[in-house]
């Protein structure tokens, strides 16, 4: 249990997906104006980067591996993640309409996101089991939700703030976003 | 009784069409948001394709001084938040933690099993998402808050319309789909 803890610390945090890895920097930019988005896309990506990284491992150990075609890795990944995509597109329309209605928004821009694809492959290339990886793929999506909302809320401070007109907008975006990359790169070590 | 700050702080809007106008009510179909409307790939994309169906009933008058809702009429509808985020947690949450969990039980048992066990634990959970997604239904139909603004329905303004923010108009029918 102690190590599946680490896992998630690590990849949720030390390791974080947009922080460290610089991966999905158009949602974080893109849908992190307002809170209410960002919780919306960060659990739409939650779901979908968790059970993608499960199909891609299987996909891996099952069928590329075996057959010796891991050139075909990326594509195949893509085509997972796509499947895995409308899969919860159309689950999320069946169980719950006005919520599909509300956030379905969010699921075609998951497809494009690449922190899932960037994910999967760190997760296949690092060689853990099944749990791990799957473990591995939702700490990933918890740490990407969580700097999403983080940031969602200081952009809505700023959005109130004085800024200086040159620096309105998407540049103090950026700038914010690289201090919030600072202040985690205090994680760095932690656990290890 | 709700104040003006409160409706505003409680519920998350949105934007809705006129489809049908019966007598002297309309019925409403939720808009796809902006950034799928207006996709330069939407043509070839299967996402949001779908036509938007008749979803509530409301009067087609929105208060004294306004003019009736005419066919393609927007508003603005609104969500009670709470809801909305529970909803959302437990569609998307409830299957995860229970495919997480029923695959760290049987890891022990191999990868197969894990597998396996984490399938069955994330239809489990979608059943469950399902049970209650039906049992709070009613918590997420949306009251009217007024007709939106040309800047409200473009995606490239911020919705400017606090002036109409003082009704709440409740939904009289809801068609399920």
């Amino acid at each position: 249990m102690q190590d599946f803890l680490l896992v998630l610390l690590s990849t949720a945090i030390v390791n974080n997906v947009v922080l460290a890895k610089f991966l999905g920097l158009c949602p974080f930019m893109g849908t992190s104006s307002r809170i209410d988005t960002a919780v919306g896309m960060a659990l739409a990506t939650t779901f979908v980067l968790t059970l993608s990284t499960g199909f891609v491992w299987a996909a891996e150990a099952l069928l590329l591996a075996p057959l010796d075609l891991t050139f075909l890795r990326t594509m195949t990944f893509i085509l997972v993640i796509a499947a895995v995509v409308q899969f919860t597109e159309m689950v999320i329309r069946r169980i719950s309409p006005p919520l599909y209605e509300a956030l379905g928004v969010y699921l075609p821009l998951i497809t494009t996101n690449c922190a899932v694809l960037g994910v999967a492959l760190l997760t296949v290339q690092a060689g853990n089991g099944f749990v791990a990886s799957l473990l591995r793929g939702f700490g990933a999506a918890v740490g990407f939700g969580l700097v999403l909302v983080i940031f969602a809320g200081l952009r809505e401070r700023l959005a109130l703030a004085d800024v200086p007109k040159v620096f309105e907008g998407a540049p103090i975006g950026f700038i914010t976003a690289g201090v919030l990359s600072l202040a985690f790169m205090g994680f760095a070590g932690l656990g290890a | 009784m709700n104040t003006l700050q409160d409706i505003d702080d409680t519920l998350i809007e949105g934007l809705a069409r006129v489809v049908a106008i019966d007598n002297a009510q309309v019925w409403l179909a939720a808009e796809q948001p902006a950034s799928c409307g207006s996709c330069a790939t939407r043509s070839a994309c299967g996402s949001g394709a779908t036509k938007p169906t008749a979803r509530w009933r409301v009067p087609r008058t929105l208060g004294p001084g306004q003019p009736p809702l005419m066919l393609g009429d927007t508003v603005r509808i609104g969500v009670e938040r709470s809801a909305l985020n529970r909803a959302s947690l437990s569609a998307f949450v409830l299957p995860l933690v229970t495919m997480l969990t029923a695959a760290i039980g049987m890891q022990d048992a191999g990868d197969g099993v894990a597998i396996a066990a984490a399938l069955v634990g994330l239809l489990l959970g979608v059943a469950a998402a399902r049970v209650l997604a039906r049992r709070w239904r009613n918590a997420l139909v949306p009251v009217v808050l007024g007709r939106a603004t040309s800047a409200a329905v473009s995606s490239c303004g911020p919705t400017q319309t606090a002036a109409l923010r003082s009704i709440a108009i409740p939904v009289i029918q809801q068609r399920s789909q």
